[in-house]
């Protein structure tokens, strides 16, 4: 499964949610392996380039469109992080 | 490696500001006066605001204000304006008291300051340190 986060422009908060994501699946005890995490910008952020894509909740209406979403309401908060990926595991029957 | 970046010279603490606009051109200051900065910079972080919302505000009371470096940033840097009373970024509660700005040259070369400030800005004790610190000395002792 590969998860994209996308900001504003790729720089700055993605960064920060992959390295969360990265701490996440260690969490979850999820095989590293099988997920692959990556950040892009929203201009350059196409469908093809995730799963699931994650954002914070103001990019929320432009980054819906490119398929499966997972919305934060805080970019920092390492536990809503893993509760919203954890939950579309389940949803998606991988945990 | 924040005390590196964040000299005392790189921060700011100021009771109010009018706003948002204003918060991003201040805090940017240290860094345009020493040219780490061009002042095309500030200005497209304040656009990236306009066009793009609020994202900076990545967490409650923290904005980190950024922007592609599309040749106007001279050395990666850090600077930090410390407000005792938030300003708001937009409706809702998009508001700040720690406004970091981050200039990157690449998309490389920030990641060790961004990998670090994650690291302190995820621990909320630090954080309320941080917005409750009445001094430069008192922000650079909360810093690795």
């Amino acid at each position: 499964m590969k998860f994209l986060v996308v900001c504003g422009h790729g720089l700055g908060s993605s960064f920060m949610i992959e390295m969360n994501i990265d701490q996440a699946v260690k969490e979850l005890d999820l095989d590293p392996g099988t997920m692959d995490v990556d950040h892009s910008d929203l201009g350059s952020a196409s469908s093809d380039m995730g799963d699931v894509f994650i954002c914070g909740r103001d990019l929320a209406d432009n980054v819906s469109g490119l398929g499966e979403t997972i919305v934060l309401d805080n970019i920092l908060d390492k536990e809503e992080l893993k509760n919203k990926i954890e939950q579309h595991l389940q949803e998606k029957g991988m945990l | 490696m924040l005390k590196e970046y964040l000299s005392e010279n790189n921060i700011i603490i100021k009771e109010e500001i009018e706003d948002w606009e204003k918060a991003i051109a201040l805090a940017s200051s240290p860094l345009l006066e020493s040219r780490k900065i061009e002042k095309g910079y500030v200005e497209e972080m304040i656009d990236s605001v306009k066009r793009l919302g609020p994202y900076i505000v990545i967490s409650p009371q923290i904005a980190i204000a950024h922007s592609r470096p599309n040749g106007m940033v001279n050395q990666v840097s850090l600077s930090l304006l410390k407000l005792n009373r938030p300003v708001n970024f937009s409706a809702g509660d998009y508001e700040a008291t720690l406004i970091f700005v981050l200039a990157a040259i690449d998309n490389e070369q920030h990641l060790g300051i961004l990998r670090n400030l994650a690291e302190m800005l995820s621990d909320e004790e630090k954080v309320r340190q941080l917005i409750n610190a009445q001094s430069k000395y008192e922000i650079r002792n909360l810093l690795d």
